[in-house]
């Protein structure tokens, strides 16, 4: 009985060791962190600027884009603030938290002309959303270079 | 013989209700946009992996006319049963949740209405199909109903492939960024294709069809052609996705961005086919997870069981489904993100993988269950590769959860 225990023991010991290494092999240093960060900008931009071309493609319903770019503000400010507390290079940091603030804002305009119906103003705002995107992509990519 | 290539709804059913539903269209669409066409392997080891299981549950069955849970049972007796039962039913309920978040997310995707609304209706939907439909009416209406899921198949054609790239997919790679993500989405997909209440499911439903020994051929053909489906529409939406999110750089962290998938190639069709679809999947595993409990509890505990008998003569096979349904709207309703829901429920069911698959390797070689239809080579080489994987998998889920979930 006491032997089966003990092996017990040994299996669980060497489970948790086999998971801390996982762990401690799998984490991020401070600049893939950031990279990271700008990738998630990235997304965010390119995801609101696909739902404001569908919309003025009339391919998504008025509904589906208010609530989803709704819920893109919130998850972006959401973001912005676990950046803003986060372990990164300061400069990186003051980078990461204006392409945050200023994906928001850009998210922000484009649900208010969805709200107005407004397609013209609309394509000028996806626009900028892409810029957002292309130059977190770049961003990231120069961190990766380095 | 009609009666057997009629059976093949039962493949097809456990199919859609357990293959194409929010997890594996989630964890699809989430490994086509951060890694295009790199993670396909995933999803065809997890079917092989699959197709065996299901197999060796249909052919126990047919041998034994037990079920997987009752053969459990049987061989291991009530005190070792009690530890699958406890583990699985915690991690289903889960799984349970996170299909009924699915299906109400796309109520919310064609109402306006959010999800959290939709949670309980859904669940009173699927109680109610229960209640008042025999399985013979659930293995005819899930197929029908859920061939609108092609569509993924057909969004993925009318986008131009790379079919050299889709076939380099099909090779193990390692990741050339993102390792941590890469690894928690292959654990997520394993455990989104190797669902154990496919096994439960199918076994049941096989005893519920009378099956006997003269099905084991066509078991083969359902388990094999019926997997084969789920993986090819699985395959479809990660397809989908490489070539519509990759290349923007946009990584899917909620089902409002997984809906945009099939609008590029269809328009606002593909809008909507996706909420439909995406309903459908969700219903059918719903369905599914719903009675694989109930049957796994009620033939784990002597009680009697059948979706095919009359309510009041199963009671308390009903109140375990009544029970589980009742239960699982609630972490919806409290505002827990149905992605997120989904994501844990795929990494704690592949964590407690060698809980429902060891005991497989004992009873497909024991003749007093399966008398001369014993597993050969390739069979139990499969099993035991399976073991090995799911014990690796139970190890590193969690970390991985933890460290690249995000």
């Amino acid at each position: 009985m006491r032997r089966g225990r003990h092996r017990g023991v040994g299996r669980g010991g060497m489970a948790a060791v086999l998971a801390a290494l996982v762990a401690a092999g799998c984490s991020r240093s401070p600049r893939e962190q950031a990279r990271m960060e700008l990738l998630s900008v990235r997304s965010w931009a390119a995801s609101a600027q696909m739902v404001g071309e569908r919309w003025m493609e009339r391919a998504v319903p008025d509904r589906y884009a208010k609530r989803a770019l709704a819920s893109f503000v919130k998850k972006i400010e959401s973001e912005r603030s676990k950046a803003s507390a986060a372990d990164l290079p300061a400069r990186a940091k003051a980078h990461i938290v204006a392409a945050f603030d200023s994906t928001a804002r850009a998210t922000d305009s484009l649900l208010r002309v969805v709200e107005r119906g407004d397609r013209a103003a609309a394509a000028h705002i996806t626009a900028r959303l892409a810029a957002r995107a292309r130059d977190a992509h770049s961003m990231s990519e120069r961190l990766r270079a380095k | 013989m009609k009666q057997k290539i009629l059976q093949l709804t039962l493949g097809v059913v456990t199919s859609i209700g357990g293959f194409l539903e929010v997890g594996s269209i989630a964890t699809s669409a989430q490994a086509g946009a951060s890694f295009a066409y790199q993670l396909i392997w995933p999803v065809v080891l997890g079917t092989i992996v699959l197709i065996f299981l299901v197999e060796m549950s249909g052919r126990l069955a047919a041998a034994s006319k037990l079920t997987v849970s009752g053969a459990m049972r049987d061989r291991f007796g009530f005190d070792y049963f009690v530890v699958p039962l406890v583990t699985l039913s915690v991690v289903i309920y889960l799984v349970l949740a996170a299909e009924v978040g699915g299906a109400a997310f796309a109520l919310q995707l064609v109402t306006g209405i959010s999800y959290r609304w939709w949670a309980v209706p859904v669940a009173l939907l699927v109680w109610l199909i229960l209640w008042a439909g025999p399985f013979s009416a659930v293995e005819r209406w899930v197929p029908l109903v859920g061939l609108v899921t092609v569509v993924f198949l057909v969004g993925a054609l009318e986008l131009n492939l790379d079919w050299g790239a889709l076939a380099h997919g099909l090779i193990p790679t390692m990741p050339s960024h993102d390792g941590l993500h890469y690894w928690f989405l292959v654990v997520n997909i394993l455990g989104a294709t190797i669902a154990p209440y496919l096994m439960y499911f199918y076994s049941s439903g096989a005893v519920e069809g009378k099956w006997d020994e003269s099905y084991i051929g066509i078991n083969r053909v359902i388990a094999t052609i019926g997997m084969s489906f789920g993986a090819l529409l699985a395959v479809a939406v990660l397809v989908v996705c490489a070539r519509v999110f990759e290349p923007a750089g946009m990584r899917m962290e909620g089902y409002d961005q997984i809906a945009l998938m099939l609008t590029g190639a269809l328009g606002s069709w593909g809008f909507y086919l996706f909420a439909a679809s995406l309903f459908v999947g969700c219903l059918g595993a719903c369905l599914e997870i719903a009675l694989a409990v109930a049957y796994m509890t009620a033939q784990g505990l002597g009680w009697r069981w059948g979706q095919d008998e009359e309510p009041r003569k199963v009671p308390r096979f009903v109140l375990v489904y009544t029970v589980l349904l009742a239960l699982a709207p609630w972490l919806i309703v409290l505002g827990v993100s149905p992605l997120q829901v989904t994501s844990m429920s795929m990494a704690l069911t592949a964590a407690t993988l060698p809980v429902a698959i060891i005991p497989f390797i004992v009873l497909m070689n024991d003749p007093v269950y399966v008398g001369k239809h014993t597993n050969g080579w390739i069979g139990n080489c499969v099993v035991l590769f399976t073991i090995v994987m799911a014990c690796i998998l139970a190890v590193v889920t969690i970390p991985l959860q933890l460290l690249g979930g995000g």
